[in-house]
């Protein structure tokens, strides 16, 4: 993986990708908080749910594919946590729990999703930083964001290496070995970070980060802020008081 | 006028080692000089020298400006300094936010940062880039940038590390007709004798951070002797 | 470790995410006080590092394998603060853009691992340090340590959530990670002994002072605010089934976290009905055990300190 998969997608023109970052990061939480809050029984809000984010995926001009490839991804590995759920309890009851527990899990997942696919990671970053986060973290985050894939590939060929010689084997001189390969690639992190850092010197850092964004959030985005969460507390509270 | 005047500069690193030994030199407005030598010779000490990244003893002046602790935002904003790996020059999410950060730390407004990454793209012929992010882009395109970016603070003098390293043939030529066109006073370290001879006419060569010859860059690349004896033969 | 969206209620998540924010908010006023100007780069590619690190899996037997954590391996190169922040940026990433984590959840996976993990990690390697005077034994155990503890309090969060019954998670979670953490003592040992074979001057001395008094206070405080919460959600902690012993032998091979839910009560998100008090209580119990021993280890050490 040499760059951010997702990269493809974030500069389409969407609906969903044209809504200020601020305002997805709410109503983001606001979905998620309404995924856990509804009780269980409540089937008919779930399904509701599973709308709502489908109407997401349509609107955010992302190809139906990759979201099915993300979902199918990661259902077993989110149900792998999960396994013993239905061992837990005799019959339907227990398998019921399980699939509650997974709709919660996969349908933050999938929000989520829709979310970092129609956003550029350093808006995300600026929309954060707006919103609250420190700044110091931000600034961490960019350039994490910036060198992940350029570390993780360099990795990746020492695993493979490592791979070869020591697949399975479980001695103390494979262990050794995987050490020295993380020392190495610790030693190179560092010193990498030392050079950036007199590369932003010879430009003219001095210490205190200095951001430039402006963001203007639209009617349209406080509409879709209000719509998203009227609904979801009108299908959840529905629900809830009918049984 | 004199841009760079260096007199008697020593400098040693925290373990002990002598990296440069009384190096003398002077280079006037509008001049290339290139920089030759062996690895460890010295030459990416010497160009950290440049803009106060490394202070050492003896005497550093850029266009009249002694280069010491309090003068180093000063000096930095006249000298560019183009490192060796792109990948450790550009580290900001987007080629904008690259090119844009020396006009930002130099406290420029919005938009005459906006002119300004304008019409550094445009002189590196990256025009249009401005939303691409950095780790897509091929080994070249990232040298322009980069380049870009240290165009961005408008120095008066560029220094460039290695500048052909890694690239093409067509690459390199696409990058050494685009320095030919620079009207600043440029040094450039390198082990690329073409590229040496297309751009500067004067050559110093280095070792053990020591200045072994100063001259036509024409005789000092022809002479097979001093070549050998920098250990570059 | 990773704990999805809709696996912690939303009290334990808020409680979490509560006590992560004021560790990540007093990491990030050491770290500015602290801050020389290199630091930024540093912590971001470091972060990129130990997310990268944290891709390598090694056996710990029985078919299973782990991975590292690098909270201790970290924080003895950039100290616990600026340790906790990369190891708290590594899991939003991995939250936000790979779905591992969900971002409810976030909280509790930056207390358990960036906080108590790494933050404490530290200390406790500090700690050991001052003992045996030796590094390589100091930020191995240091590291064990990590990772045990911070699967228990995983393991804490989820029983008071009701996702899983205390006398289950707790167990399996501290068992499967005494042998991963082990892994992550013995790398960690290694790691840093040939990191510093090269480049001594890297290894993180404390710039600052030993926390002063009000600081202590301020530590006692939030860690027993935690506990007092958390004790608070337990007494409404679910029935828990008897078929617990027949799951235990079915899946005679423990990976990562196993949990349950009785029917009436995985429908609410919050405490609702129920009396057994046994497992909550032991839940309470030990989490309390867990603070409580890590905040006098911490007392001990800046005693010795100050």
């Amino acid at each position: 993986m040499k760059h951010d998969f997702m990269d493809v997608y974030r500069d389409r023109k969407s609906f969903i990708h044209c809504l200020d970052p601020r305002i997805k990061i709410i109503a983001a939480i606001c979905c998620l908080v309404f995924f856990i809050l509804a009780p269980g029984r409540n089937l008919a809000a779930f399904a509701w749910y599973a709308v709502f984010v489908g109407v997401l995926m349509a609107l955010s001009g992302v190809p139906v594919s990759f979201y099915i490839k993300r979902f199918a991804s990661l259902v077993p590995f989110v149900a792998l946590i999960g396994i013993s759920v239905p061992f837990m309890h005799a019959g339907i009851g227990g398998v019921r729990v399980f699939l509650i527990l997974m709709c919660r899990a996969m349908l933050s997942i999938m929000l989520l999703s829709v979310l970092t696919a129609s956003t550029r990671f350093s808006d995300l970053l600026k929309a954060g930083e707006s919103l609250g986060f420190p700044k110091l973290l931000i600034t961490v985050l960019s350039f994490m964001y910036r060198y992940i894939f350029l570390i993780q590939e360099e990795t990746m060929l020492m695993k493979i290496a490592w791979h070869s010689r020591f697949f399975g084997k479980n001695t103390f001189k494979a262990w050794k070995s995987l050490a020295g390969l993380i020392a190495a690639m610790f030693l190179r992190s560092f010193e990498k970070a030392e050079r950036v850092y007199l590369a932003m010197c010879s430009r003219g850092f001095s210490g205190q980060a200095k951001t430039l964004t402006r963001f203007s959030i639209s009617f349209q985005d406080i509409l879709f802020l209000w719509a998203t969460i009227l609904f979801l507390a009108g299908v959840t509270l529905n629900g809830s008081y009918k049984n | 006028m004199v841009h760079i005047r260096i007199e008697h500069l020593s400098f040693s690193y925290p373990d002990g080692t002598l990296a440069l030994n009384d190096i003398g030199f002077s280079v006037t407005e509008g001049e290339s000089v290139g920089i030759i030598g062996a690895n460890g010779a010295g030459k990416t000490t010497l160009i950290l020298h440049l803009n106060g990244i490394l202070r050492g003893n003896g005497l550093v002046e850029i266009a009249g400006v002694p280069v010491n602790e309090r003068t180093l935002l000063v000096v930095r904003r006249k000298v560019g300094i183009v490192f060796q790996n792109p990948d450790e020059q550009l580290f900001s999410p987007t080629v904008y936010e690259d090119v844009a950060f020396a006009p930002l730390y130099m406290g420029k407004t919005a938009p005459e940062i906006g002119r300004i990454v304008s019409e550094s793209l445009t002189a590196v012929g990256m025009a249009g880039y401005e939303e691409k992010m950095p780790y897509h882009l091929s080994v070249g395109e990232k040298k322009k940038i980069a380049i870009a970016a240290v165009l961005a603070q408008q120095p008066e003098i560029l220094a460039f590390d290695e500048p052909s390293a890694n690239l093409d043939p067509k690459s390199r030529r696409i990058l050494l007709n685009l320095l030919l066109g620079f009207p600043h006073t440029r040094i450039i370290a390198s082990h690329d004798f073409n590229v040496l001879k297309e751009l500067c006419k004067r050559t110093i060569v280095l070792k053990k951070g020591m200045i072994l010859a100063d001259g036509l860059t024409e005789e000092i690349l022809n002479d097979a002797a001093l070549l050998k004896e920098a250990d570059l033969l | 470790m990773h704990i999805p969206d809709g696996f912690l209620s939303l009290p334990v998540a808020g409680v979490s995410w509560a006590v992560s924010a004021v560790g990540i908010g007093y990491s990030v006023r050491k770290t500015r006080f602290e801050l020389k100007e290199k630091t930024i780069p540093l912590m971001g590619i470091m972060a990129a590092f130990v997310f990268a690190a944290q891709m390598l899996n090694f056996p710990v037997g029985a078919g299973t394998s782990g991975h590292l954590l690098g909270g201790v391996l970290t924080a003895a190169f950039l100290g616990p603060y600026a340790g906790a922040l990369v190891l708290t940026c590594v899991l939003i990433v991995q939250a936000v853009v790979f779905k591992d984590g969900g971002l409810l959840t976030l909280g509790a996976n930056i207390l358990n691992m960036a906080i108590l993990g790494t933050m404490f990690g530290y200390i406790i390697y500090r700690g050991i340090f001052r003992l045996t005077r030796r590094i390589g034994l100091s930020v191995g155990i240091a590291g064990w340590l990590s990772v045990v503890l911070g699967a228990s309090l995983c393991a804490a969060e989820l029983a008071a959530s009701k996702t899983a019954p205390a006398r289950f998670v707790f167990p399996a979670m501290a068992g499967v990670h005494a042998l991963i953490g082990i892994g992550e003592g013995v790398i960690t040992t290694f790691v840093v002994g040939f990191v510093l074979k090269i480049r001594p001057d890297l290894i993180y001395t404390a710039g600052s002072p030993a926390w002063s008094v009000r600081e202590r206070k301020k530590a006692f405080a939030i860690a027993g605010a935690a506990v007092f919460v958390l004790a608070l959600c337990a007494p409404f902690a679910s029935r828990f089934p008897d078929g617990l012993e027949k799951v235990a032998d079915a899946l005679g091979f423990l990976n990562r976290e196993m949990m349950s839910r009785t029917a009436p009560l995985a429908d609410y998100g919050w405490p609702g009905i129920g009396n057994e008090k046994t497992a909550a209580i032991l839940a309470a119990l030990t989490g309390t055990v867990l603070v409580a021993g890590t905040a006098l280890l911490v007392a001990r050490i800046t005693r010795k300190n100050g």
